[in-house]
């Protein structure tokens, strides 16, 4: 039987945006569990966790220069040491600085087949300030790549803000990733069970975690660096012409595309097809059946520099009407 | 069900691990080197289709970076004794 892999948790955000305050209410939770804790400074904030490791930020690149072959050296081989005690805890949280790009990190859990077999990414958790989120966003790239990342977003500080600041930085999120889950907090007070265990990278599990997939197309006003972009489609798609768009799309595009996610009605099929990718690593599987449901396929990609109008035709050229 | 549309990652098939015995043995490496064997489709200009990435993870002055260009299922215990000892960066 195949031995259940260790999840990790991957929590990042701005400076000052509330992710030690986050990570010290998960681990003094009565929940039990154990957990091995990675960070990358120690803040003015204590950790309250009897195994915390210092990492150092150590970018790893693969291939010159190629940000789809950079991983973080430092914790590879962390988590290799770390998984010679296993059986000390029950999963992993790493809080990363707030000026750590998430690309590296969310790529290291996909590049090394024993990485792969014993840990598995369960979710990016972005904290947002969201007093300062909207004078910061368009000028620091990190933040906007964090948020772009993000399976749950908590946007907290929500009580130091009037309604129409709140809406306009829920908007701003919106615009830059449609897939996160969005949870408003008060000192990152949130309930436990909505950060853990979300299997948001488990194929398995798209369907239910999905909010920006599910939705209906709308007309957000993208002129963002990173936007995130929803297509729907109610007619089936020709395998073969999507199989071979979406991969040239991905080879040609793959730097700048973060994160893509797709449930697929293929014609002559009898079950969904799900697929996700981060920037040029790929994976699907074979969803449940449709039985009476209504078909369609969406997709969603955040990336920079989409355009959308082109991304939109793309994908209508890939339906059997087309 | 198959993989109509060709985005499934390849699964592990004990390539690395195989690979990883293979380095370990080559240059004297106990259990408490960390590698990493990774196989590449990068798709910039100059890169070749498919390489695998092999990495002895020291710090970031002791890393050491092999490639080679074929996929992982297909690098044998030739390509391993070939890798000088002084890797490229």
């Amino acid at each position: 039987m195949e031995q259940a892999k260790v999840p990790v948790t991957l929590i990042t955000g701005y400076l000052g945006a509330g992710k030690t305050t986050l990570l010290n209410r998960i681990l003094t939770e009565q929940h039990g569990k154990k957990y091995a804790v990675i960070v990358n400074e120690f803040g003015e904030e204590g950790i309250d966790n009897d195994l915390v490791v210092d990492a150092d930020e150590e970018i790893f690149e693969m291939n010159n220069g190629c940000i789809c072959c950079t991983v973080r050296g430092d914790l590879i081989r962390i988590i290799s040491t770390l998984m010679k005690r296993a059986d000390d805890f029950d999963g992993m949280i790493i809080e990363t600085t707030g000026l750590a790009d998430p690309a590296p990190v969310v790529q290291t859990f996909f590049v090394d087949e024993d990485v792969q077999a014993k840990v598995a990414l369960d979710a990016v958790v972005t904290v947002v300030d969201a007093c300062h989120f909207l004078d910061a966003v368009d000028e620091e790239h990190e933040l906007a790549e964090q948020v772009a990342f993000a399976d749950i977003i908590l946007l907290n500080k929500t009580d130091l803000v009037d309604a129409d600041k709140l809406n306009a930085v829920k908007a701003k999120i919106s615009s830059l990733n449609r897939m996160a889950k969005v949870i408003e907090t008060v000192k990152s007070q949130v309930p436990i069970a909505d950060v853990l265990d979300r299997g948001a990278f488990d194929l398995s599990r798209v369907l239910e975690f999905e909010p920006g997939l599910l939705d209906e197309e709308d007309d957000h006003e993208h002129d963002e660096n990173i936007i995130s972009i929803s297509l729907k489609t109610d007619n089936p798609i020709e395998p073969e012409k999507f199989s071979n768009w979406i991969r040239g799309f991905i080879t040609d595009r793959g730097v700048d595309v973060l994160r893509t996610k797709g449930i697929l009605n293929l014609s002559g099929q009898d079950n969904r097809y799900v697929f996700q990718g981060v920037h040029m690593v790929m994976d699907s599987a074979w969803g449940a059946p449709w039985g009476g449901d209504a078909r369609s396929s969406r997709l969603v990609f955040i990336g920079r520099n989409l355009d959308e109008a082109e991304l939109r035709t793309a994908f209508d050229n890939c339906t059997v009407a087309a | 069900m198959d993989d109509i549309l060709g985005l499934s990652r390849a699964k592990p098939d004990g390539s690395g691990q195989r690979i990883k015995e293979l380095v370990r043995k080559r240059f004297g490496l106990d259990e408490a080197a960390t590698l990493m064997v990774s196989e590449l489709r990068c798709h910039e200009d100059g890169c070749p289709d498919v390489e695998t990435v092999i990495a002895v993870m020291g710090d970031a002055q002791t890393s050491l970076t092999w490639k080679i260009a074929k996929p992982m299922a297909q690098v044998d215990a030739g390509d391993i004794a070939a890798l000088p000892a002084a890797a490229p960066a």
